[in-house]
């Protein structure tokens, strides 16, 4: 199996071959000490954007939940889902979509905790672009990662004819060519293009309709077998998240910066000011939102548009996708009730309607 | 990965048939179905999931699902292999003759070839974009740079391997530079410029796959393999990606049976490797 994927990768990116190797199941350094090693693959370098799971790690949030947390940064690493279905991985990090996704052709993810509230992603131009909201995108040429759910969103659902160009996590084109128009993070990239004195339109995604949560995700086998570790890793990540956000991020950005040098004081600073301002963590407590919290509605959407879009293969039952069960109840809106009490229902049709029930 | 051998031998073989016997056809066909076979068992018997390890039959259903995606997709490949391996020789033998041609132009020009050739394609991609553009030019200019050293290397060793006896007649006869090179050196470099092909022939696929998804470009449905092979394993369709591997092997072997059947068509009458073959 290997072998099939570093033949794959070959092809995509040699780096992937590394991981590949690299990506064995855990060390076990835990043993003995009465704690439960887990890893925590990340679907980046280090950075502020993962600071929360950080703060849990690095201010012993995770020990006192019983859990000897390793977290393991990783670049353009396609494969994460398939590790984590096969338990070379206990958690990583991904987004609604691509699980709801990877649900449907039968790889059971299933999600843990919601780090943030709406996905940040986005589309920076310049002025000379001529970009001015998604729909003036229509027809011109976009640097974007071509299997990004999202594309397929703006193109099929929005009608928005793009050209694609593959992302190439760099910043020289969008630097030396004042028209280039490229995909980014609205907690990274626009700082360093404001540091070379230019002030970009910045576009969130999450604004199409197309919304999804950015998460920690694990597998069904994981959740079924050792619910205990995953729900004490949602609490304690939880806390975490709360702790950094609400903080001054000083105990994780300093291990940030020896983790990952390039990214100076100034920069995560600014990184975390632009969390808050577009309160990815807390969410938009007016409107529903919670740390830590999916809405029922909200994922039911994603779902149906999914589907609209025709990239789902089979069924996906929400309740399995999502660690319900192990929420605090605050954190999970408008699913069904638990088991015993549906049955009890479900002769007269009281069962809640997807989407329909769990207002704040 | 033991199937994609197994099938190259057959293609290859098979387009030697001439060589005659049965064998060349049926053994292939035998270990095929072997392979298949244990293909089949292994994920019965260990309960391979889908995503992991898709069964052959699912992976020729997506190759049909996603048929217009995969053709599109290896026009798109073909085209940028087949510009980029076409300008490669042309270029290749070019720089070959000249470098061929004297003692001072091998000794100051080959070690920048070799430079270029050290420079990994990863490092150079990035720079190819920003000079070419995204699109089909970057992906040739790309896998140009992937097939370019194997014809220049293997020629140029020809060129300046010709038999010292053969050059003192020629020397003897009064001949000619130029009649020394196309009468002498050339002919005498054909069995290495052939080897250099193959090598490059191989290669370019790699090149054009690497350069569409990096430089490829698209609205997702009209772009290269590469870059198709990029949406589909963002979207986990694992069968589709396998489809998409068996789509791009087919590229690579169009390219190395053409050009094991024009090193036939050239060799066959005299060189020792082919003389007794047909």
């Amino acid at each position: 199996m290997t072998l099939m994927w570093a033949w794959t990768s070959r092809l995509l990116a040699p780096a992937a071959l590394v991981c590949v190797a690299a990506c064995g199941p855990g060390d076990g350094d835990g043993e003995g000490s009465g704690l439960t090693p887990v890893v925590l693959q990340t679907d980046w370098y280090p950075q502020p954007e993962h600071g929360g799971y950080y703060h849990a790690l690095l201010t012993d949030g995770y020990e006192r939940a019983g859990l000897d947390v390793e977290i393991r940064p990783g670049a353009n690493m396609t494969n994460i889902p398939q590790l984590v279905a096969t338990g070379r991985i206990d958690f990583a990090l991904g987004t609604t979509d691509n699980l709801l996704i990877a649900a449907s052709r039968g790889i059971p993810l299933v999600a843990v905790f919601p780090h943030f509230q709406h996905d940040p992603q986005c589309i920076m131009a310049r002025e000379q672009a001529g970009v001015a909201s998604l729909e003036s995108l229509d027809g011109k040429t976009v640097m974007m990662n071509p299997g990004l759910p999202h594309v397929r969103f703006l193109q099929r659902s929005l009608g928005i004819r793009l050209q694609l160009v593959p992302m190439d996590f760099s910043l020289t084109r969008f630097l030396s060519d004042p028209t280039f128009i490229q995909q980014c993070f609205v907690t990274s990239e626009p700082y360093y293009v404001g540091q070379q004195g230019i002030d970009p339109t910045v576009l969130r995604l999450s604004d199409s309709g197309f919304d999804s949560y950015r998460i920690a995700y694990t597998s069904a086998e994981f959740v079924a077998a050792q619910p205990d570790v995953v729900a004490a890793f949602l609490r304690a990540s939880r806390d975490g998240w709360r702790e950094y956000i609400d903080g001054d991020g000083g105990v994780v950005h300093e291990r940030l910066a020896e983790l990952n040098p390039q990214q100076t004081p100034d920069f995560m600073a600014w990184t975390k000011r632009a969390m808050t301002e577009h309160r990815l963590v807390h969410g938009d407590t007016e409107a529903g939102e919670l740390l830590g919290r999916f809405r029922h509605d909200r994922l039911e959407r994603q779902l149906a548009q999914l589907d609209t879009l025709d990239m789902l293969d089979g069924p996906v039952a929400l309740s399995s996708a999502i660690a319900v069960d192990l929420m605090p109840t605050e954190l999970a809106v408008g699913f069904p009730e638990p088991v015993p009490e549906v049955v009890g229902a479900e002769a007269d049709g009281a069962v809640p309607q997807a989407g329909a029930a769990g207002s704040p | 990965m033991k199937t994609l051998g197994g099938r190259g031998r057959g293609a290859s073989l098979v387009l030697k048939r001439f060589a005659g016997g049965w064998g060349v056809i049926v053994w292939p066909l035998v270990v095929g179905a072997l392979i298949t076979a244990g293909w089949y068992g292994g994920i019965i018997a260990f309960a391979i999931p889908e995503y992991q390890l898709p069964p052959p039959h699912r992976i020729v259903e997506a190759g049909i699902q996603e048929r217009e995606v995969l053709l599109t997709g290896a026009m798109q490949t073909a085209k940028a292999s087949l510009i980029g391996f076409l300008t490669s020789v042309a270029g290749g033998l070019v720089l070959s003759v000249l470098l061929a041609s004297s003692r001072w132009a091998y000794q100051g020009i080959y070690p920048y070839v070799l430079l270029l050739k050290m420079t990994p394609i990863i490092v150079l991609a990035p720079i190819v974009i920003l000079w070419a553009g995204q699109g089909l030019a970057s992906i040739t200019v790309i896998t140009f740079l992937v097939c370019f050293f194997p014809i220049v290397a293997n020629t140029t060793m020809g060129l300046r391997s010709t038999d010292a006896n053969l050059l003192d007649l020629f020397a003897v006869y009064k001949a000619k530079g130029w009649q020394q090179l196309l009468w002498l050196r050339v002919p005498g470099a054909l069995p290495y410029f052939m080897t250099g092909l193959r090598v490059a022939a191989a290669l370019t696929p790699i090149g054009a796959l690497y350069g569409d998804t990096v430089a490829g470009m698209g609205s997702g449905a009209d772009a290269g393999l590469g870059f198709v092979v990029l949406i589909f394993s963002a979207q986990f369709k694992v069968p589709a990606l396998f489809a998409s591997a068996f789509a791009a092997c087919f590229i690579g072997f169009l390219f190395v049976g053409f050009v094991n059947v024009f090193a036939w068509w050239v060799l066959h009458k005299w060189h020792d490797a082919y003389v007794g073959v047909d």
